[in-house]
């Protein structure tokens, strides 16, 4: 596929509907989503996607590659949260930092869908397991982050208010609504196989564009609304928001050609760790940081990272790993 | 009088429903009224209610509640405003129908 036609795919839906959402909210349009129907359907779209997955997984089965991008995708979870703290500690507090540093680790599940939605639009296949390793990918950061806030804030150590009972922060990261739903219907498709896609097929196949369209209409909504934030944020973030995606795509890159993972898998694990979070771990740190600013770490990831990944960075993930395995 | 109430009202983030929901309950009050995804503008910055994670959304929650009962939820909820932000207010009310 040439530049052309990877732009033709692109700019067709549900890409374009993301720029309407953004559009309206510079307009000062009125358009608003109904919060429980967007909750519905980023729930619908990891059902969908997590679904996919497990029947993908069913016919490649668990191999050595497998384990290892499951692996990878794990430390890679602690890895990204630990470089980006110290980057971060250059201008923000270590509350801040850490909170930032944790929405990095993690990943973007709209972001992740986008690119999937790619790859299918060009005829490209990747494995189940790249579903598992989002999962997998979601929570490991929340605790670093926590870490990291414990171990280099400075507060009064015998404070209880800062400690939050590790059991409950871990049982709150690993068993989030998304997981649940993610890995839930993984594990159906699994053990129901093609036999289980024939039934699911007018839910997880043919609507799936529509309802990845509308949400990303959302999702225009959204991040527009925190554009104002980004003059707030100063260059620094800004830079970090644009910069610190390319250099773990990079990394994902890298990691891709060393585990010889073919082209779909290759973008999907490099889209993973390119992306930020902007839903899960938002909602953990604000209880498990209080002293953090959700109007610093969600626009970073919300309002230039995401838009950032949807509009340069997914194409130029996409075209440097065409190019390598051309 | 008789039908001389407390109205407690407690506005906090949506992600520490569940938590303060368990503080409240802990008390032994026999209800509450809940109402979620409430929008507005505080000391923590402006929570506008867009976005689904529940980090620029609050709840609402209403009690009427006796003197007693009173002084125990605002000292169970005291920890979790103090800590993470919020207010609660308690003012004096009269019920007229309750059943």
């Amino acid at each position: 596929m040439n530049l052309d036609q990877l732009l033709h795919n692109f700019f067709a839906p549900p890409v374009p509907f993301f720029f309407i959402g953004l559009f309206a909210v510079l307009a000062k349009s009125d358009l608003e989503i109904p919060g429980q129907i967007s909750k519905f359907i980023s729930l619908y779209l990891l059902m969908a996607i997590g679904f996919k997955g497990g029947v993908e997984l069913h016919e490649s089965g668990i191999t050595g590659q497998v384990i290892a991008v499951l692996l990878i995708s794990i430390v890679m979870a602690i890895v990204i949260p630990l470089y980006s703290f110290f980057i971060l500690r250059r201008r923000l507090d270590v509350p801040n930092a850490a909170a930032l540093a944790a929405s990095f680790g993690s990943v973007s599940a709209v972001t992740f869908i986008t690119a999937s939605n790619i790859l299918e639009s060009a005829g490209i296949k990747f494995g189940g397991e790249m579903m598992a390793a989002m999962a997998l990918m979601e929570s490991p950061s929340i605790i670093i982050g926590v870490i990291l806030y414990r171990k280099l804030s400075k507060h009064d150590e015998n404070d209880k208010s800062h400690h939050m009972d590790m059991k409950e922060l871990m049982r709150e990261s690993f068993l989030n609504g998304s997981i649940v739903v993610l890995m839930g219907s993984l594990l159906v498709g699994l053990i129901s196989n093609e036999h289980g896609m024939e039934i699911m097929k007018p839910f997880t196949g043919d609507i799936f564009k529509g309802m990845l369209s509308f949400f990303l209409l959302d999702m225009g909504v959204v991040a527009g609304r925190r554009i104002g934030a980004i003059k707030e944020a100063g260059f620094f973030l800004i830079g970090f928001g644009i910069l610190m995606p390319l250099i773990n795509a990079a990394l994902g890159i890298l990691l891709s050609l060393l585990l010889n993972l073919d082209q779909g898998n290759s973008f999907m694990l490099t889209v993973l760790f390119a992306s930020a979070s902007y839903i899960a771990v938002p909602a953990a740190m604000r209880i498990a940081i209080p002293d953090a600013n959700p109007g610093i770490y969600v626009p970073v990831a919300l309002a230039i990272t995401f838009p950032f990944n949807i509009i340069a960075g997914l194409p130029l993930y996409y075209w440097v790993i065409q190019s390598i395995h051309a | 009088m008789e039908n001389d109430v407390k109205k407690i009202e407690i506005i906090t983030d949506s992600v520490l429903q569940r938590r303060l929901v368990q503080a409240v309950d802990a008390t032994g009050v026999s209800g509450y009224t809940i109402i979620k995804d409430v929008a507005g503008k505080g000391l923590k910055g402006d929570k506008d209610g867009h976005g689904i994670s529940g980090g620029f959304k609050n709840f609402y929650m209403m009690l009427i509640c006796n003197e007693i009962e009173t002084k125990k939820v605002v000292e169970a909820v005291r920890p979790i405003i103090s800590k993470y932000g919020g207010i609660c207010i308690v003012s004096d009310a009269h019920w007229v129908i309750h059943n």
